[in-house]
């Protein structure tokens, strides 16, 4: 059990080695074995236990420790998953690029980087894994050096460096508050101090203030999402996927973490009902307008991270269950859809939607997955995002906020109208006689592809599996002085 | 236009931080006291002072918070520090080299 | 008097007037810096102890280790900090390379000129 927490010393020995196979089934031994490590944890960690592990042996309060309760691992199952079918993915798709070493590496490193994010007990040490997150994915959003990937690259690194900025400046100020950078032991101190004064001092607002815009940066929430879409755009296919099912949810993941465990719900719930709605709304038109495949699946990214954060401000248990379900679905569904273009880039290396047409007789298999995913995204039944969504809608209802549910009903009609226009502009409609010689992806890429589309359908037909799923981590997030006392007994 | 409205965002945040910082807090160069509530409580800071030097047998404190109370962050650290190496090896790698 | 977190977040605010509004890539890496800097500052502000000494037992204290207790400032933003500069240096490493680059694509470091991702 312990042993999951040495996955980032696992993958710092991910050094590049000279057998160009070998180091491509390293890297999958490596995620296979994190995978594997997440599954077992999860056994005890469903059935309601949380798992405390204090590195070195310190006292939670003065040492650092990692705890698993049902939010990390929600988070870290989702990471290891995608992340262990992008790099199977990543076999063929990047057989001819150079510097492979390094990106496997940093692969790896950012795997790592998730993970430890998503399991840390400690607020610094949450900081020092979202840098490695970051920088790693920096690096990767770089990797091909064209034009355009080292503009999304710098956009990327100057937006994502001031969000991480940020977070510290948030972090100093809680530590000049409260004294403690244990994260159950601010969140009681913090407590303690709410309930005295009857009111929440300012530097606990200008705080929660800092940790929103600095994960909201990295969500790729409205106001702070134009970086977004360039970089999805300019990094090669599966970082996109392993971005938008992986970073945006550990993001996702670490500001639930902060703002209800250490805020608590009543403050951040209207904060982000409002940013959510925003978000939802304008990301899905901005979608619709959008002429690049990737860029398009970029903004309904956007969108849905809207649906999530909406659906988990409402507070109630449903509205939480509503959204952190809808969480895995779009890594999903997300990651599905970025690695069927990835297959399309790859045969015919352009995301243009105005240059595709007729791709449904060459590559059969990846239309279907495609439309998988596309149907999944926009709520329709029988896939997962149907389940879901149907529960954001009911929890909106629940609590009073019909007309947030309607809203994010309309959204949905234009989810749909956006995904079945891409799917009909790339796959149906007359051939042209420039993909005449395009055949089918290879098999590497059209095995991750549908291990995710079987994925959706099992969570679309039985959505109890999913509910279990996040179950725990929607109790956790309701009641955190469970955690609280886990990790610091007595207090 | 754009630049103005940005300058006075600026200005705005700044102003917010420094009235926040020299009012909320206590005055600057009262550690170990951090006000929790109607108590004054120590700083976790403080307990390691006390029991460092016994703990860890080391004469410096800095030394024995940044290898041993927190020494996982010093990890991750040297995971950053490794992980720009990587990036800039992969960013500024030669030109058209094919494996 | 509170000067030292006053001046800690003006750096901050400088920083973000320079990352925010510089039209040069190297005086926008630069504005990262300092913005850094100034939180690194305020942290080690934090633990400043009026009249305290620095964390390090030597001499005289090892026979005195409850007043040494009682004397010395916070260890904990040390640390951090320590941490935290070593991160940013892997982050300017960064951002300089990738600027190196863009140079060399764009023959300009004004990103608003760099425009090749658009929609």
């Amino acid at each position: 059990m312990a042993g999951a927490f040495l996955t980032p010393l696992v993958d710092v020995l991910a050094k590049r080695m000279n057998h160009p196979r070998a180091r491509d089934y390293f890297a999958l031994a490596v995620t296979v074995g994190t995978l594997l490590l997440v599954v077992d944890m999860a056994t005890s960690v469903l059935g309601g236990d949380i798992l405390v592990y204090k590195l070195g042996g310190w006292a939670p309060p003065l040492g650092i420790n990692l705890a698993v309760d049902g939010l990390g691992l929600l988070v870290g199952l989702i990471v290891a998953g995608i992340s262990t079918l992008v790099v199977i993915y990543s076999f063929v798709f990047m057989r001819q690029e150079s510097g492979l070493g390094q990106y496997y590496t940093l692969m790896l490193l950012l795997t790592a980087g998730m993970m430890g994010v998503a399991f840390t007990g400690d607020i610094f040490n949450l900081y020092v894994f979202f840098e490695i997150m970051a920088i790693s994915s920096y690096a990767l959003v770089a990797f091909r050096r064209s034009k355009i990937s080292i503009e999304g690259a710098i956009k990327y690194l100057i937006v994502g460096s001031l969000g991480t900025s940020f977070i510290l400046l948030g972090i100093a100020l809680l530590y000049g508050s409260t004294g403690t950078l244990n994260i159950a032991d601010i969140a009681s101190k913090l407590a303690v101090i709410n309930t005295t004064s009857g009111s929440t001092p300012l530097i606990s607002i200008i705080a929660l203030t800092l940790f929103v815009v600095g994960f909201g940066i990295k969500v790729g929430m409205i106001p702070f999402h134009a970086w977004l879409p360039d970089a999805y755009q300019a990094a090669p296919s599966p970082i996109s996927a392993i971005m938008a099912g992986g970073t945006a949810i550990v993001g996702v993941g670490a500001l639930l973490r902060v703002s209800y465990f250490i805020f608590g719900a009543p403050m951040v719930g209207p904060l982000l009902i409002g940013l959510g709605l925003v978000t939802m709304v304008l990301g899905a038109f901005m979608a619709l307008v959008q002429r690049d495949l990737k860029r398009l699946l970029a903004y309904s990214g956007i969108s849905q991270m809207g649906y999530i954060l909406l659906s988990i401000g409402l507070g109630t248990a449903l509205g939480i269950t509503g959204g952190l379900f809808h969480m895995l679905n779009n890594a999903v569904y997300k990651s599905l859809l970025f690695l069927a273009v990835g297959a399309i880039i790859y045969r015919v290396k352009t995301s243009r939607i105005d240059e595709l047409g007729g791709l449904g007789r060459k590559m059969p298999i990846t239309a279907g997955i495609f439309l998988v995913g596309a149907l999944a995204l926009a709520g329709m039944p029988p896939f997962n995002g149907f389940a879901s969504k149907l529960t954001i809608f009911l929890a909106g209802i629940d609590a009073g906020y019909p007309i947030l549910s309607g809203i994010a009903a309309i959204i949905s009609v234009v989810t749909l109208a956006y995904m079945i226009r891409a799917f009909i502009a790339v796959f149906l409609g007359p051939q042209t006689g420039r993909f005449e010689n395009v055949k089918e992806a290879p098999r590497s890429m059209l095995f991750p592809m549908m291990v995710l589309a079987a994925v959706c359908v099992v969570l679309g037909v039985l959505p109890q599996l999913g509910f279990s799923a996040v179950e725990p981590a929607q109790e956790v997030l309701l009641n955190p002085s469970s955690y609280i006392g886990e990790v610091i007994p007595g207090a | 236009m754009k630049r103005v409205l940005t300058f006075g965002m600026v200005v705005a945040v700044g102003a917010l931080l420094i009235f926040t910082v020299s009012t909320d807090l206590l005055p600057f160069g009262s550690f170990p006291q951090r006000q929790v509530g109607e108590d004054i409580k120590n700083a976790i800071g403080q307990q390691i002072l006390v029991e460092a030097p016994e703990d860890t047998g080391s004469a410096n404190v800095v030394t024995s918070v940044v290898w041993g109370y927190r020494g996982y962050d010093t990890l991750g650290e040297v995971t950053v520090l490794f992980t720009a190496v990587v990036g800039v090896l992969a960013v500024l790698r030669a030109v058209g080299k094919r494996e | 008097m509170d000067f030292n977190y006053v001046i800690a977040m003006l750096l901050v605010a400088l920083g973000l007037y320079c990352l925010l509004l510089k039209r040069n890539l190297i005086k926008i890496i630069i504005g990262l810096a300092v913005l850094t800097d100034g939180i690194h500052l305020f942290l080690i502000s934090l633990g400043y102890r009026a009249g305290g000494t620095a964390a390090i037992v030597s001499g005289e204290m090892f026979l005195d280790l409850p007043g040494f207790a009682a004397h010395a400032v916070d260890p904990i933003p040390q640390a951090l900090v320590l941490t935290s500069i070593v991160i940013n240096i892997c982050i300017l490493a960064l951002a300089l390379s990738l600027a190196i680059y863009a140079y060399r694509h764009y023959k300009t470091l004004n990103p608003s000129k760099m425009r090749r991702l658009r929609g």
